[in-house]
This record gives structure tokens, sequence and C-alpha cells, in this order.
């Protein structure tokens, strides 16, 4: 057969295909054992010798344009297919994912750790105590004895006459004080009761953390320095300030510490009760009194304690409006966190 | 505390310090302002007027019609139900578009035909007493047309106090006034009007004074007074009080009642013909015997108790409250006062045991000076003035002087204590200003000062001097400094590391934390504990539903786990880290908890897959990847906690000890605490847990060499735990076995009854050599020969 013709019918034939089945049909009709092209040079043999070389010449080229026009047919054919599959593939990427979520911390707990973390990070140790305390601990070693009006603030919960719920982390203090010497730097976070009835903004159960900080050269004006530092880092920017007397038996000088009003800088708010001033935390220079309990020598150390409340804080950076919230459990609150 | 800004001004001149002022410098010097009220602001347009005319009405008897001069061109037409008062009488008129106590607005009315245009007002309706008796008389001289709030000085602002417990001498308006006066230097401080002499000491009083208690009274000044005129106080008088927010009663009980606010000195006053043998005793109560105190309570009295008595029975509580039946009212005639300084700490015990806390006891316990006792004393003569004749003496009993302390002061003691150095002229002034007296100073150095005795309460060390220079010198007058000292690291101590990893950990495996109260009811406790439990019980709770102190952590967490259910959630995952408590030898315990406990609602239901439900493996592999931080693994063994399934009840092991359980709860239990679907429940001691204190372990090495597993089924009886072929496959296996884990479980159809079929995989390697065929043969069949010897099992067929 002539070349021209041989290409021309392969031509249409493989025109016509789209299939890869196909494709390989006529593969084999042109290349297979008993193919027209494999034919075709078996026959070679049967020519004069004059015309076989040329005959052979023209048919191997043939062969390879017919194989090349077969594979780019063959790549065409997946490339379509490749295309058709990848547009059924198509999904909507808005539908919801499927993981497991995280679990959440209780907003309690997430202060807290927000507040170890930057104590930590200033050097300070976090300590634990018993919930359930002695009077000692709680009241006599921290200067507060029996019949002084200091106790009306500590509304107490009693097992015996000895035994209580501590109304304050302060117990941490003298228990740290009595198994270690200065320089002592510690944080402790802890439950606290008093025996308040339930409203907006009383609980029976609630969390403090203590600070205390003594060693040679600890001063008032380090105080200052320390919380505003705290304070920045825990409000994420920087506050203001402001000192007012007070009274805490075991420290002397006592200081309430007010914050600028995060929520209206300043300006008067209903959070801050238009004061422009929020009540944030308790602190003072340690009473003589109180070295003198666990034995430290008073002209030679001074320091600084702090009580911070951890539901009043989570209040205020959070918006909520009621404290009974952090202990129903309701997961719509928790979750929020 | 209520303070009058009108009864501030009587004793410091403050008329040109602005109330914001004034608000923050109060609270610069500790004396906190909650809140300034506007008294009388409710009352508006109330003006003086002058009666001009006064005729009956001519539809109603009991009514007159007057024309009253407010002032105004025009007189005003109004009506007036009473009738004590006549032409030319000064009366307080409110206009029409005016408003009085309570919300009421004053509008133009007809009564009985009639037009009012004002209303002539009666005490009561301007909340100045509850007297309704008549219209209110003004006297002769007051301008006609001056607003009435401004001339009767009613209007005024009250500051509302909040005062720290130390301060004694904080509760009074001259208190205030003397500590303003020592940070307001330019503002001079004035002390009240008094009678000139209190009498003389020898001279005529009618009643006998006897102290007869050693202890607990220090000082007792009783002055009596004759011929008294007892009635209604003065309108001024009943408007004080009422800013101080108490109700007049009457004048003398009212006199006595100011002073108290003013001065800060309980006082009281007796009807002194009430009183059996004109004598008055201060002696401590005899066990058993009675007292009927103001607010008629009856109150059974002991040997602890401080009274006042006349010759037969107590007729006051001291220091704390009168006694119902020798009071003072309109009738009496004669009056002993009684002017006192008694012991803090007596009073508080005394007022907390009969549950009293009156103005008196509140400023008792917080100490009254009993040096200026003679200025009240005074201060009630000329405030009495008007009405009666003081006898001439009065007997002044001082049993007990107050110790004064001298205290010397180091002036670089107060740098080492603030950080900011005080220069010595100020802390001499600062303390003079205060009314310290300094008897003997070194300049520069030191100085030494006598405590005046309002502040014996507070002062009487080094440092409360410091505190008082700090105070006044002002808080925020000093600048934030670091202490230079060595740096440490932070870090945790005890087991708050433990917990902070093991919360991160639970956040990461999604279990939500919750946090419920420490204490519950004892009847709900008490199922979930042995019967011999011993609880740690409050002896004040708030109520029986708080009352026991939790002696496990999942019963409070169930609750809250029940309280989301009922609310819809039905998928939830909760955990609780926290104390738990119990008694021990009459020794109190409590130590730290975990509690999980997850419905068997997933909370992750997924679209388009098959829901899958939480059991006990999902409970016991979430604790698994929990505790992935402990020095050794935890066990889990077969266990029978009587409040879980008996049959899903395990309990956990660490380091051979138990540590706790898990499982699923009972189903007596979840029927009776309201589930309708399966809890799984697991709660751990953890003071029992130690964490790998290592930060990195040490490499294990990998192996280069290829390994090869080996499957096999088995048959396994139920009563052979799946532990225990793990442990037989570990001990038979050499040691080129590198794990082993049950890869498929079937129980049911094709397995007899009582057994299951368990396919384990294990895979041999060695780290030094490829493994031939034979020889993980010859370990595959040593393991298989120890399980088919040693367990009840046998190799499936099919």
């Amino acid at each position: 057969m002539e070349i021209e013709l041989i290409k021309k019918d392969f031509g249409d034939k493989l025109d016509a295909l789209n299939e890869l089945k196909h494709l390989d049909d006529l593969r084999i009709e042109y290349f297979g054992k008993k193919g027209i092209l494999t034919q075709e040079l078996k026959n070679i043999g049967t020519l004069p010798p004059e015309e076989r070389s040329l005959r052979g010449k023209n048919l191997n080229e043939l062969k390879n344009i017919l194989n090349k026009t077969l594979q780019d047919k063959n790549n065409l054919i997946l490339d379509e297919i490749m295309t058709n599959s990848i547009e059924k593939e198509k999904i909507d990427v808005t539908l919801p994912g499927r993981w497991k979520t995280i679990g959440t911390k209780h907003i309690v707990e997430q202060v807290i750790s927000r507040i170890e973390e930057i104590f930590i990070s200033m050097g300070f140790t976090v300590e634990e105590g018993p919930e359930i305390e002695t009077c000692y601990y709680n009241f006599e070693a921290l200067n507060i004895p029996d019949y002084h009006p200091a106790r009306d603030e500590h509304d107490t919960f009693f097992f015996d006459p000895e035994h209580i719920l501590r109304t304050q982390t302060s117990p941490v203090q003298i228990r740290t004080m009595e198994t270690m010497k200065p320089p002592v730097r510690i944080i402790a976070p802890g439950k606290c009761y008093r025996s308040d009835d339930i409203d907006p903004s009383h609980l029976p159960m609630f969390h403090q953390i203590e600070g205390l900080y003594i060693d040679e050269g600890v001063t008032f004006a380090d105080l200052k320095a320390t919380l505003e530092l705290f304070l920045t880092e825990l409000f994420r920017k920087k506050v203001k300030l402001r000192f007012r007397p007070s009274y805490f038996p075991f420290t002397e000088p006592s200081a309430e510490v007010d914050v600028n009003c995060i929520i209206c800088d300043g300006k008067g708010c209903r959070v801050c009760s238009n004061k422009g001033w929020l009540e944030i935390l308790g602190c003072g220079m340690v009473d003589p009194e109180v070295y003198k309990k666990v034995g430290y020598d008073s002209e030679k150390y001074t320091g600084w304690a702090f009580g911070i409340g951890v539901e009043r804080i989570a209040m205020q950076l959070s918006g909520i409006p009621d404290i009974r919230y952090f202990y129903e459990n309701d997961k719509r609150f928790l979750c929020q966190y | 505390m209520r303070l009058p800004l009108g009864q501030l001004k009587k004793f410091i001149n403050i008329d040109n310090i602005s109330l914001e002022e004034l608000d923050d410098q109060l609270t610069q010097i500790g004396i906190e302002v909650e809140e300034i009220h506007e008294y009388g602001k409710e009352i508006n347009s109330v003006f003086v007027g002058q009666v001009k005319e006064k005729d009956k009405h001519p539809n109603a008897d009991k009514l007159n019609l007057c024309v009253v001069d407010i002032g105004r061109e025009e007189p005003l037409n109004v009506v007036c139900g009473a009738d004590n008062f006549s032409i030319g009488d000064k009366v307080a008129v409110a206009t029409i578009g005016g408003t009085l106590p309570g919300g009421f607005k004053m509008k133009k009315t007809k009564i009985r035909g009639i037009a009012s245009e004002g209303m002539i007002c009666a005490s009561d309706e301007l909340e100045i007493d509850s007297d309704h008796s008549g219209i209110m008389v003004l006297s002769n001289d007051a301008p006609v047309g001056k607003d009435f709030t401004e001339y009767i000085n009613l209007a005024d602002h009250v500051l509302e106090l909040e005062l720290t417990a130390n301060r004694g001498d904080h509760l009074s308006v001259k208190g205030i006034a003397r500590d303003l006066a020592a940070k307001y230097t330019q503002c001079t401080y004035k002390s009240p009007d008094v009678s000139d002499s209190l009498g003389q000491k020898d001279g005529k009083t009618s009643c006998d004074l006897e102290i007869q208690a050693q202890k607990g009274c220090n000082r007792y000044i009783l002055k009596t007074i004759s011929n008294i005129k007892n009635g209604e106080s003065p309108y001024w008088l009943k408007i004080e009080l009422g800013k101080f927010g108490l109700r007049p009663i009457n004048h003398v009980v009212d006199v006595t009642n100011f002073i108290l606010q003013e001065l800060g000195h309980p006082m009281h006053a007796f009807d002194l013909d009430k009183l059996k043998g004109r004598k008055i005793i201060v002696r401590y109560a005899k066990d058993g015997e009675k007292l009927k105190t103001l607010d008629e309570r009856e109150i059974k009295l002991d040997s602890s108790d401080l009274v006042i008595a006349d010759i037969e029975k107590p007729i006051a509580l001291a220091g704390v409250m009168g006694g119902f039946d020798s009071q003072v009212d309109e009738n009496t005639k004669n009056i002993a006062l009684e002017f006192a300084h008694f012991d803090p700490i007596l009073i508080r015990k005394t007022s907390k045991k009969h549950g009293f806390h009156t103005d008196s006891s509140h400023r008792f316990e917080r100490f009254v000076d009993p040096e200026s006792i003679p200025e009240a004393v005074g201060r009630a003569i000329y405030l009495l003035n008007d009405i009666s004749e003081p006898d001439t003496g009065y007997i002044d009993l001082y049993p007990h002087l107050p110790l004064i302390p001298e205290i010397t002061l180091r002036i670089d003691r107060i740098k080492k204590i603030i950080g900011k150095k005080y220069p010595y002229e100020t802390v001499r002034r600062i303390l003079s200003d205060l009314q310290f007296k300094i008897i003997d100073e070194s300049k520069d150095e030191w100085l030494k000062v006598q405590v005046p005795s309002f502040r014996l309460f507070d002062v009487s060390r080094e440092i409360d001097l410091i505190e008082e220079i700090v105070r006044i010198d002002g808080y925020n007058n000093f600048s934030p400094e670091f202490a230079r000292v060595a740096i440490t690291p932070g870090k945790y101590h005890g087991e708050r590391a433990l917990i902070t990893k093991i919360k991160s950990n639970l956040t990461s495996l999604n279990i939500d934390e919750a946090m419920t109260f420490s204490f519950g009811s004892k009847d709900y406790f008490k199922e979930f504990v042995p019967e011999d439990f011993n609880f740690a019980i409050l002896r004040n709770p708030l109520s029986e539903e708080y009352s026991t102190m939790r002696p496990v952590l999942f019963a409070n967490l169930l609750s809250a786990v029940k309280k989301n259910h009922d609310l819809g959630d039905k998928g939830i995952q909760f955990f609780e880290i926290g104390k738990i408590f119990s008694m021990n030898s009459g020794k109190f315990c409590e130590h730290n908890a975990l509690s999980i406990i997850m419905t068997e609602d997933s909370m992750s239901k997924f679209w388009n897959k098959p829901e899958e439900k939480n059991d006990f493996y999902s409970l016991k592999g979430m604790l698994e990847n929990l505790f992935d931080f402990t020095t050794e693994p935890v066990v889990f063994s077969s266990g029978n906690e009587f409040f879980l399934h008996p049959g899903i009840n395990a309990e956990i092991h660490f380091k051979g000890s138990k540590i706790g359980f898990a499982g699923k709860i009972h189903p007596s239990f979840s029927k009776k605490l309201g589930f309708n679907s399966n809890i799984y429940l697991a709660e751990i001691n953890l003071s029992k847990l130690s964490q790998r204190s290592e930060f990195l372990p040490k490499f294990t090495g990998i192996s280069k060499f290829p390994g090869a597993e080996r499957d096999i089924a088995l048959v396994v009886s139920n009563s052979t735990p799946f532990s225990a072929i793990e442990e037989c496959v570990k001990a038979s296996g050499g040691n080129n076995l590198k794990w082993v884990k049950m890869f498929d479980y079937y129980e049911g159809e094709h397995v007899e009854s009582g057994f299951r079929s368990i396919a384990i995989r294990m895979f041999f390697q060695s780290d030094t050599k490829t493994l031939k065929e034979k020889e993980i043969n010859k370990s595959f069949q040593k393991i298989e020969k120890s399980l088919l010897n040693q367990l009840n099992v046998s190799k499936r067929t099919q």
C-alpha cells in the first residue's frame, strides 16, 4: 500500500477515536503481530532488492510518525479524563469542617495562669496552702487578733473553734516564711471562702492570688513598680495606678490600688460607677508583727504583700455582670472563654 | 458612715474647696468616699411665705382659704386643711411645678370648687419628721421668698464614707475634720460650741455612781439634769439627724444621737425617775439576769456581760444598748446622762454574743477617746440648754487612765520602708499637724513623740508613724522604683506544675473545665462514700445544701453535667481539678483530685459520618493520652466501686498503688440522678502522681535493620483479661519483640459463648542485624506455646 494512503487511513481512524480502549485497538491494528504496518514491514522481503532500502526507510519513518501521533492522542485523552474528574470533584469549601474541638479552661483558671505567667517571668515561685486552715494562720499570725473589728470583713466558715475555711490566701505568706529564709518571692493562688449570701456580686467561694516579696532593700517604691508592670502586662496596655491609704492588719502602710477604668479610659462609665477608677487589689508593706511571728529580723528585712480577687478581675476584663455565672457551669458561659 | 457637708464645714473652714476636690482629698488620706448624695434635692420650688389672709372655705368647714405672700408680685391663693397658724405667720409653701419627697409633683388643683395655687406644708410632707398634726410654722425672722431648703439648711451634700476598721477616730464629723485639717494645713480646725462649764465636781447631782467592775469601764462621767421639758426637737436638729440617716425621737434622745454622730461619743440618757435607788452601778451581770433592751428584746445575761444597773437590776447593756424600762420619753422630767469609755474587746464580745450591732457598740469596739469625754458633756449641756437646768455638780470616775505610748521615729527608717527620702521638716510638720506631741528630737536623725489620745487604737509603733507621714504626704507623691536584687528563676512549686500540665493536656483532648463549689449537701455526698466515711462538716454553713466539704470531686461535677444535660446539651465532657476533704483520726485532710465525666453522646457529631458514641474505652484512651508525662504508665485493672456499673468498673494504678477509678456510673445511680443516657466517669488522686522531671529523655536509638510482623488469632475465655495475654506475650517474646498490639476483636456468632476472639500483631526487630526467618519463627512459636500453655486460650481455626 502507498505510504500516504496508510497514513491517511490511520489519521481518519484516530480522529474518530476518543477512548483509551479504542486507542489500544488501533495500536494493535497497525503495530500488532498481524498489524497493517507490521505486515508491510514483513513484505519488504518480497520486493526487488533495489526497492527494499527505500521502502524500509519510508515505512520506518511512517512507523515513528504514527507512534508519535498515537502517543499524542493518548496524552490528550488522559488530559481530558483528568480535567473531567477534577470538574466532578469540586466541593463546597464552606461546608463545616470535621475535627474535634479543643476544650476550654475555666475563665478563673485562665486568669490565674496569666497572672502566674507574668510573675514567674519576674522571678516569683508559685506556692500553695491548705484550704482548711487554722485560726492561727488565717488570723493571729496575720496580726488579726480575736475580737478585732477587722474580723468583721471576714465572715468565716468554722469547722470547730480552731479550724476554718481560709478567708484569704494570706496564710500562705506565713506558711512560706516559716519554711524559707529571705529572699522570699512568691505568689499563691487559690480558693477562699466567706459566708456571704449568694448575690450578683457575692459568692461563698472565690479565688485570690497572694503576692509576697521579702528581702533586704525592698520598698514601697518597689511594690509600686512591680504592680505597675504586672497590671500593664495583665491589661495589655499602659495603665495608670492610684494608691489609696487603707488598712490591712498584716501590712503597714497599707493601700488599695485603683487602675484607671479600662472600659472608659478613666472618663467614667457604668463599670466604674462613673468614677474613672476601678478598685483592683489591696497591698502594703509587711507589718513588723508578721515578721515577729515567723522569726524574721524586721530591722534587716523589708517587704511587701498584695492580694487580688480573681473573679473580680475577670469580671472587669470581660464585662461579666454577675459573679454567679462562674460556678453555675453552664457550657454557654464556660465555652465563651 | 454618713457625713453631711454642712456639719463638716462647722469644724473646718473648707468653703474654698470644691466638692470634687474634697472627695479626692478624703480618698487620698484613706477615707474612701463611696457616694455623694444630694440631700433634699427631692424638694423643689418650696419657698418661705407669709400668711396675709385666712378665711373659712365656703364649701368646707375644715378648710381654710389663705392668701400667702411668697415674695412674688402676686400673692398665692392656697387652700389649707390645717388650722394651727394665724395671719402673719411664716410658712413653707410648695408651689405649682415643684416637687416634694416621694416623687410628688405639685399641680394646680381645685379643692371643693376653689383653685389652690400651692400647698402650705406640714413637716412630714418635707420628710423632716412624721408630724402631720398641723402645718410647719417657721420662726418670725424667716425671709419671705427665700428657697425653703436653703433657709432651713435642708439642702446639703451627704458623703457616704467607707471607713477602715482601725480608725475609730474617723467615726464622727469631728474626727474627719481633724484628720482633714492635717492634710489641708491652710484650713483651720474649729472646736464645737460647748457649755463653758460642766459644773463643779463637788456640786449637786441627783444620782450616785459606783463602778464595781474591776475591768471594762475605764471612765464614767455622770451628769444629771433636772426639770427638763422634753418634747420634740427643734427643726434644725431633726433635719441634721435626717442627714445622718436617723429619725427624730425626742429632744433628749435626739441630742445623744446627734453627739454620737458629731463627736463620735456614744452617750446614754436614763430617766432618773425610773431608776431604783437613784444610783447607777457599773458591774458585771449575774448569771441568769435579764434585760429588756430598747428594741424590746429580752436578753439573758451572764457574768461576762458588763451592765449599767440601778440598785435592783440592769438598766442597760454597757456600751451596746439601753434598757427599755429606763428609757427617756416625752414625759421625762429628770435625766442622768452617761458619758463613758468601755473596753473595745469587752463590748465586741458582748455585742457579738447577743447579736447586737449598734452605732454605740460600733464605736466602742473601735475605741472611743476617753480624754475628750468632757467635751461631749459640755456639748450636751449646751444643746439641752433651752429646755433644762443642769444640776451644779457632776461625777467623773476615771479608774483606768490610758497608757500614752512614746515612740521614736528614725528618719532614715522611713526611706528604708518607702524608698523615698522625706525631709526632716516635713516629717516634723506632719506629725505636729496630726497632733502628735514632739517630746524630744535630734534634727535630721530622729524624733520622739507622744501619741494623741484619740489615736491610741491604731498608733503604737514606729511603723505606724511612717504610715502617717506617707499618708498625709500622699501615697501618689513618690515614684515607682525597682529594688536592685539578685535574679532568681520563677517556677511552680508543688502540685501546681502537674495541674497546669494536666489542664493543658485535657483541653487539647477536647474536655472542658468546670468549677464547682467545694462544699455541698451531706445527704447527697453520702451516696458516694462508704457508710463510715468521716466528713469535714461546717458548723455555720449558709444552708444544708452547702454544709459538707466534698469527699469526692465527681459528685458536684455530676450535678454540673446534669444541669447542662437538662438544658438540652447532651454531649458533655467535663473535668475539674480541686481539693477533696475528709477527716482522719480527728485531723482534717485535703488533697488535689482530678475528675472527668463524659456522656455517652459524643461532643463531636459530624455530618455525613456515623456518630461515634463514647464508651468506657473512649474514657480509658483519653486517660492514657492524658498521662503521657508521667514517670511510669498508668495501669488499669478490674475494680469494684459501688457507684459504678459492676462490670464496667476499673481501678487505676500508678507505681503499684491505686490512684483512682474509671467506669460507667451504676444504672441505679444514673436513674436516681435523672440521666437517661450512660455516663462515664473517672477520678484520680493527684497527690500520688509524679511527673517526669528531666527536660529531655535519653535517646533510645532507631534500628537500621528491617523487622517483621506476625499475627495470631486467639479464642480467649471471658475470664482471661487482655492484659494477661499482653503480659504473657511480652514475657516470652525475647529481646527482639518490639511491640504487641491488639488489632481485631470479635464476640458473637461463630465464637463459643463465654469466649471472644482476639487477634494480636507482634513486631520483631533487632538493633544489630537483619533477623532471619528462622529466628523470627522461633520467637513466635515460643510466644504461641506460652499463650496456649499458660492461659485459657486456643488458636482460632477459621
